[in-house]
C-alpha cells in the first residue's frame, strides 16, 4: 500500500465534493439521534457537544441506553471502546499511510475517520483523487453533516416527524455495497479477502457482541490477502 | 466517550506505524481494508429487513453497471422509499435469523 503524498487543499475540497451526497443521508440520522438524546435526558447543547467531540453514530446511539444517574463513566468508556473496534482495524490499515503527515494533519485526520470516508479512500477515482484528502475533505463533510443535523434534531426533531418511510435507513448500507462492488472492480485480487470477511462477518453476527463479527472477520479477510497473494 | 472514540481510531495507527516494513504486511493491511467494507455489508444485512435488502441489491447493481456512486445511492433509495412510501412490506427474508422466518 503506497504512501500517498500530503494532500492540498484542492484535494481536501475534492474529499468534500465526493462525500457531499454521502453527507446529506446521514442528516436524518443526525436529526434522530438529536431527538432521541434530548428525549433521554441531554440538553441540546450537551447533544450537539457529544457529536462534535465523538462522531462515531452508532456508539453515540448506543451509549443512549447507557446513560443513567450517576453517570457510569467506566461502563460508557468501554461501551463506545467495543462499539468503535472495527475503528481500531481502520486506522491500522490506515497507519502508514498517514506516517509522514505532520502531527496535527494526522491526529486531524483521524479524528474524522468515519465508515463512509474511509470506504471511499480506499477506491480513488484515478490519479486525480488523493486517498487522503478524500479522508480529510470527506471526514469534514461528514462530521459538519453529523453535527448541523444533531443539533436539527436536538432542538426542533419533534417538529420533523416520521422520516422513516422515505427510506433514509437503507442509504448507508447502500453506501457500502457500492463501494464493495466498485473495489471488486477496480481490484479484483481482493475478492478472497472481501469473500472471507463477509461469509466470517455473517456468521459470527450471531455468535459475537456488535462490532467484534466485523473486526475477527477484517482480520481474516487481511490474513486471506497476504497469504493468497504471496503465493501468486 | 470522546477520549475512547478516538483511542479506537489512534490505537491501530499508532501500532501499525511501530512494526518495520513487509510486503506481507502491505498485503494483511490491504485485505484488512477491502474485508471491513464487505464485513459491514455483511453485517448490516443481517439485520436489514427486507426492503433494505432489495435497495442495497438495486444500489450494488446499479454500481456494477454504471460505476456511479451518487447515482447508485438514488436507485437504492428510491427503491427503500418507494417500497416504504407505497406501504409495502416485501416479506420474510430474515429465515437465517434466530426467532425470524
Amino acid at each position: 500500500m503506497p504512501q500517498d503524498p500530503p494532500p492540498t487543499w484542492t484535494d481536501i475540497a475534492l474529499g468534500i465534493r465526493r462525500l457531499l451526497p454521502i453527507s446529506a443521508f446521514v442528516l436524518p440520522f443526525g436529526v434522530a439521534y438529536g431527538a432521541a438524546a434530548v428525549e433521554h435526558g441531554l440538553t441540546p447543547g450537551q447533544t450537539v457537544l457529544m457529536s462534535a467531540l465523538v462522531f462515531t453514530a452508532t456508539a453515540q446511539f448506543a451509549a443512549l441506553s447507557a446513560l443513567t444517574e450517576p453517570v457510569a463513566y467506566l461502563s460508557l468508556f468501554m461501551l463506545v471502546l467495543t462499539l468503535s473496534g472495527r475503528h481500531v482495524v481502520m486506522g491500522a490499515a490506515l497507519g502508514r499511510r498517514v506516517s509522514h503527515l505532520p502531527r496535527t494533519q494526522r491526529l486531524g485526520l483521524l479524528f474524522l475517520l468515519s465508515d463512509a470516508n474511509f470506504a471511499a479512500a480506499q477506491d480513488p477515482r484515478g490519479a486525480h483523487e488523493n486517498a487522503l484528502g478524500l479522508l480529510i475533505g470527506g471526514g469534514l463533510a461528514l462530521w459538519l453533516a453529523w453535527v448541523l443535523s444533531t443539533g436539527l434534531g436536538a432542538f426542533g426533531g419533534d417538529a420533523l416527524g416520521d422520516l422513516s418511510p422515505f427510506g433514509f435507513g437503507a442509504v448507508m448500507i447502500c453506501f457500502f455495497a457500492a463501494t464493495a462492488v466498485s473495489i471488486l472492480r477496480s481490484k479484483p485480487s481482493l475478492a478472497p479477502a472481501m469473500a472471507v470477511g463477509a461469509a466470517t462477518s455473517a456468521v459470527l453476527h450471531p455468535v459475537l457482541e456488535t462490532g467484534w463479527n466485523v473486526i475477527v472477520a477484517a482480520v481474516a479477510g487481511g490474513v486471506v490477502a497476504a497469504v493468497l497473494r504471496r503465493d501468486a | 466517550m470522546a477520549l475512547a472514540a478516538f483511542a479506537t481510531k489512534l490505537s491501530g495507527a499508532l501500532f501499525m506505524q511501530r512494526l518495520p516494513p513487509s510486503p506481507t504486511l502491505e498485503r494483511l493491511l490491504e485485505g484488512m481494508a477491502a474485508a471491513v467494507i464487505a464485513a459491514i455489508v455483511a453485517s448490516a444485512a443481517m439485520t436489514a429487513d427486507a426492503r433494505s435488502l432489495l435497495a442495497v441489491a438495486a444500489a450494488a447493481l446499479t454500481m456494477a453497471l454504471t460505476r456511479r456512486m451518487v447515482l447508485s445511492l438514488l436507485v437504492g433509495m428510491a427503491v427503500s422509499a418507494g417500497l416504504g412510501l407505497l406501504g409495502i412490506d416485501p416479506g420474510i427474508v430474515g429465515w437465517w435469523r434466530p426467532g425470524k422466518g
